[in-house]
């Protein structure tokens, strides 16, 4: 049938028609979904009908006291990310932000529906919506994502290269990333890189593509990806991170701020008097979701060394700072973070005295492990010689803390006053 | 995939009782039914009663998403169903400083009930296939867009005066070809 409307809504289309923002776009479907949520549970319970309320200025104005934060769980369609990296931490519900990023080409559509991050550490939980057949096909073929079999030769080969990641499909594998110069048969005819899908900072060579796939999230049309992203530093070239994602016939990227998801803080230290240790702590920057140690070294040598890990301090050293280092809170209990950065140069054109991040990692509850790292180290290989499961993921429950309660920090057998 | 065909697939998606389907469908469609009411309130509405709607808009689609048979296209269902809104919005508001008589005269081309609205607005399409196309034109800026007779009189290089006596004819012809089919108290 000739559709008349929609061939004159076509040939005149709406005078002035408006671009809404994004965050408005999310608060109208944050609101749409509450509104469903709340009609879903009063069916549940009978109760009588609530009065009316204007409940998407309300859903607005928390949003805007919030940074665009709505409270969800994983019951009401949100929430993989708490469950998969936070467990019940408390806050985290409160930082969590949904439905942050849409677009399509027609085939398919990409969605981030979850965002958490404090400009150093980043999570992303992406989802891709096939809308046509050629849209299925494509993101059923999305599997080069999926190289699960490498020869030991290719896995030596790999863990050679600087540049060596990891991604996850049920059972974790070996992946290089960094540089790309060895991808270029991935690469289109513009250089860019097809199928790949990566989180970068604006302001650090940092980026990983990290896609865990999450399979129990899967439909026939519907395929999830979880990215995280540790940057290392936090300077003031940015809040923003790119989310580079492949569509049916282009790469794309998007950019997502990151000011303001948490609280943070940066505060002084003193240093400890007739120290005799290699390095020197200068300030800390805490936020809800990590903490950076900044700082130091004792001796010229070590101060002049490029970004890296190459300082004359042995690295054996640097770990054991790490593993004696804690926050005191308020009450008296102590929070542990992963040691995800030891010794990365930074400029700090306003701390002379802050060359390094002597220190950076996300906090962790007690019982789970040190390392937040991917163990290269152990693989099996299949009866046909081919590495069939790569990997072991020593991973931990991160969580998020109230830095208002932080009130020390003990360094080693030092401990610092951390109240303002 | 054209528009009409990536809707067609949205539409039986979000009648299953898909919750991204609606997604989606914000995504695409918000601005526009922020535009209609926009238009259609007059200025009359502040920013975060225009988003309430616009949400009630969206709501409304989902709440009858099941008997949701949407032959006239998306875009002219949801301007329908905004418009309705921004109505009933007025019913429940003090008396307003702006002139609502052009939302009175476009008020009884279009029915509350969301089944009956989606037979009409069929009806509808039927009556406006046969107007001209400067009378098409008129028909979609007032009704679909709620775009001002002062606008579509620059727009179409007309006076005011002209456009309310085409919107009069047009009305008249709606009427008539709605009320042959059933629809006497239009």
């Amino acid at each position: 049938m000739f559709n008349v409307f929609n061939e004159l809504t076509k040939m005149y289309p709406a005078e002035n028609e408006e671009k809404l923002s994004q965050k408005r776009v999310n608060a109208v479907r944050a609101a749409v979904r509450s509104r469903i949520k709340q009609e879903d549970s009063m069916k549940e319970n009978k109760t009588a009908a609530r009065p009316r309320v204007r409940w998407i200025a309300a859903i607005c104005a928390a949003a805007t006291a919030a940074c665009l934060t709505v409270s969800v769980s994983a019951a009401g369609g949100f929430g993989v990310l708490i469950d998969r990296f936070f467990g019940g931490s408390p806050y985290v519900q409160e930082v969590l932000q949904t439905t942050v990023f849409h677009d399509e080409d027609g085939n398919v559509s990409i969605d981030v529906d979850e965002f958490i991050s404090d400009g150093v550490f980043s999570y992303a939980l992406v989802r891709y919506t096939a809308l046509t057949d050629e849209g299925r096909e494509w993101l059923q073929s999305y599997d080069i994502l999926n190289h699960t079999n490498y020869t030991p030769e290719e896995v030596k080969a790999m863990k050679k290269s600087p540049n060596f990641g990891l991604y996850a499909d049920g059972t974790l594998t070996m992946f290089p990333i960094g540089s790309h110069d060895d991808m270029d048969e991935w690469k289109d005819e513009n250089g860019m890189l097809m199928y790949e899908l990566w989180i970068q900072s604006h302001y650090s060579g940092n980026f990983a593509n990290g896609s865990e796939t999450v399979p129990s999230l899967d439909t026939e049309d519907e395929k999830h990806f979880m990215l995280s992203l540790s940057v290392a530093k936090r300077d003031t070239a940015g809040d923003e991170v790119d989310i580079f994602y492949p569509m049916t016939n282009d790469t794309r990227y998007t950019s997502l701020n990151t000011a303001g998801i948490v609280k943070e803080k940066t505060l002084a230290i003193d240093p400890e008097p007739d120290s005799d240790k290699y390095y020197i702590p200068r300030s800390i920057r805490l936020s809800q979701l990590s903490m950076s140690i900044n700082g130091s070294f004792t001796d010229d040598v070590n101060n002049n060394k490029p970004i890296g890990h190459d300082l004359e301090v042995p690295l054996s050293e640097v770990l054991n700072f790490g593993k004696n280092t804690y926050l005191v809170m308020r009450d008296g209990t102590q929070v542990y973070m992963s040691y995800d950065t030891q010794a990365y140069k930074i400029n700090c054109e306003n701390d002379p005295y802050s060359k390094y991040v002597l220190l950076a990692g996300r906090y962790k509850t007690a019982d789970g492990s040190m390392w937040g790292y991917f163990d290269g180290n152990h693989y099996e290989v299949g009866d046909d010689g081919e590495i069939v499961k790569a990997g072991l993921h020593h991973d931990f429950e991160r969580m998020l803390i109230d830095i208002d309660e932080v009130v020390g920090i003990q360094i080693e057998d030092h401990y610092y006053d951390l109240t303002e | 995939m054209n528009n009409e065909k990536l809707d067609e697939k949205l539409i039986s998606r979000l009648k299953r009782g898909d919750q991204k389907a609606l997604d989606i469908i914000i995504g695409r469609y918000s601005g526009y039914v922020c535009t209609v009411i926009r238009n259609f309130s007059r200025g009359a509405l502040q920013e975060c009663d225009i988003d309430e709607l616009c949400a009630d808009a969206f709501y409304k689609l989902w709440k009858i998403r099941e008997k949701l048979e949407i032959s006239v296209g998306l875009p002219a269902y949801l301007s329908a169903v905004a418009r309705n809104l921004v109505k009933d919005r007025f019913k429940t508001l003090p008396p307003m400083s702006c002139d609502i008589s052009e939302l009175e005269l476009a008020s009884d081309i279009f029915v509350e009930d969301a089944a009956e609205l989606n037979e009409m607005m069929k009806y509808l399409g039927e009556g406006v296939e046969g107007l001209s196309p400067i009378e098409r034109e008129t028909f979609t800026r007032f009704y679909i867009h709620g775009e001002k007779i002062s606008r579509i009189a620059t727009l179409t290089n007309r006076t005011e005066g002209a456009v309310r006596t085409a919107l009069s004819r047009i009305r008249e012809k709606l009427k008539k070809h709605l009320t042959e089919r059933g629809y006497d108290h239009v």
